[in-house]
């Protein structure tokens, strides 16, 4: 074996792998598709509080209370998607209220008077974003 | 085993190549990402998206979130000092603004008169009756809306290209409600096409505009929602966009119910009462402005009319949604994902 063939043998192998393992490792680091999916809930001050969506499938719903200009807006996460399920009695429509639930990247849930917006991201999703 | 002497040499070359080319695609210094903030302004949730470097890409947010924030004071009628306030309270006086919002309200008139009265930016009189953007709604009674009809003529809102005055009669208010969103959106994307942005998306409320490929063969897919099931969307409607605006106006965004019927925000200046036909619009256009004022106009016209006002507008497709029945424009196909 020559010079050539023994540096032909170790590059192969090193190509080899950072095309195969690299990917595989990315996989394994980052997780699949539900890790990667996180609940954003974001108050009118633009301070943000992020739940793992993986982190909602248990036997209790994860509560969230959240503070806002008319009081205070209570949250549920459970078994991956989220609703908000108290506003203030002080919100006159209530319309994130009857938003309901939401379980995927896209759709929103704005409660205009309390000013907290909620809606799930993910790294690789189908939609970038919902007309409505 | 042992390679044939020339093709020994030229595996050798080809691996050398191939280390070379992967040694500059880890060491190239900025690679193209996706960038994304959401503030929350105009009474709802505004998400910028930017592909590009990293500097570049936040600087770019930065300064669109800017011009829109600046725009958003200057157009909300609730904010006393703005632009529109000061019309709406100069008493029939005129009012100095810049050339940007004669435009902007030239604009709202000639939709108005296409539309034939179904939108009007001298509407916020009816707005206020019915008690929307308020604390509480409620059902006018019949002699209260005929008083408030009177009100309404977008005919009667004059402006002055000359001297950059715009005269509202003393009795009128505007409220562009129907339009700022799409308007603003657009300032947003000019701030960005100026600091060289190709790749872009902006979403106010739902009112959608995207630059350029979200990647290379790649568009910006985007839903849109099912009237009466909130957090869907139309799986087999969704539309992957390089260019253009996407809005929807709908009875559930803003509504209450009494005696169990729903009364939607989305009201027609000219019976005084909310649109009834269908449960949401969705227009395609060129810009969001004309697409966010189209969307109102399209739902307030009315099924029959909403589709014809849709098919004679060049560049202009829909997407109609009512009980039980979606109507899609014959154009819209194109942009099926």
């Amino acid at each position: 074996m020559t010079f050539y063939d023994k540096f032909l043998i170790i590059s192969l192998v090193i190509i080899s792998v950072i095309f195969i393992i690299s990917p595989l490792a990315n996989i394994l680091v980052e997780g699949n598709n539900l890790d990667d999916q996180v609940i954003i809930i974001q108050a009118g001050d633009g301070s943000r509080q992020k739940i793992p969506l993986a982190d909602t499938y248990r036997e209790e719903p994860v509560i969230i209370k959240v503070a806002g200009p008319i009081g205070v807006s209570i949250i549920e996460a459970h078994n991956g998607r989220v609703r908000l399920k108290e506003a203030p009695p002080e919100d006159p429509e209530k319309i994130c209220e009857k938003t309901g639930w939401i379980d995927r990247v896209g759709p929103m849930i704005i409660c205009v008077p309390n000013q907290i917006s909620i809606w799930i991201e993910a790294k690789e999703s189908e939609l970038d974003g919902v007309s409505w | 085993m042992e390679f044939p002497g020339n093709f020994r040499k030229y595996i050798f070359l080809l691996v050398i190549v191939i280390i070379f080319g992967l040694f500059i695609f880890y060491r190239l210094p900025a690679r193209k990402e996706i960038y994304a903030e959401t503030r929350f302004f105009m009474d709802t949730t505004v998400t910028v998206k930017v592909v590009g470097e990293q500097k570049m890409a936040e600087r770019a947010i930065e300064q669109a979130f800017k011009t829109m924030q600046e725009w958003a004071g200057r157009l909300d009628r609730f904010n006393s000092g703005s632009t529109v306030w000061r019309i709406n309270h100069s008493g029939g006086e005129g009012t100095r603004v810049d050339q940007e919002l004669l435009i902007l309200l030239k604009k709202g008139k000639d939709y108005a008169a296409l539309s034939k009265g179904a939108f009007d930016p001298t509407v916020a009189p009816l707005v206020d009756l019915w008690g929307f953007g308020q604390d509480e709604q409620r059902v006018p009674r019949v002699g209260e809306i005929e008083r408030v009809l009177s009100r309404i003529d977008y005919e009667k809102l004059s402006l002055d290209f000359v001297n950059h005055q715009v005269f509202l009669p003393a009795f009128m208010e505007i409220d562009l409600g129907g339009m700022a969103k799409g308007f603003i959106i657009d300032k947003g994307i000019e701030t960005l096409l100026a600091l060289g942005v190709e790749s872009a998306y902006i979403n106010a409320g739902g009112n959608i505009r995207v630059l350029g490929n979200k990647a290379p063969g790649h568009p910006w897919r985007i839903g849109i929602r099912k009237p009466r099931e909130p957090g869907k969307i139309f799986q087999r409607y969704i539309l992957a966009l390089n260019r253009g605006s996407l809005a929807t106006s709908g009875d559930y965004e803003r509504y209450f119910t009494f005696n169990g019927v729903r009364y939607s925000h989305l009201l027609d200046p000219r019976t005084g009462y909310p649109a009834r036909e269908m449960q949401s619009a969705t227009i395609y256009a060129e810009n969001a402005l004309e697409a966010d004022i189209l969307s109102t106009a399209v739902f307030v016209s009315g099924w029959d009319e909403g589709k014809r006002l849709i098919e004679s507008l060049e560049g202009v497709e829909g997407f109609l949604v009512r009980e039980n029945e979606v109507w899609m424009s014959k154009g819209l196909e194109k942009y099926l994902y």
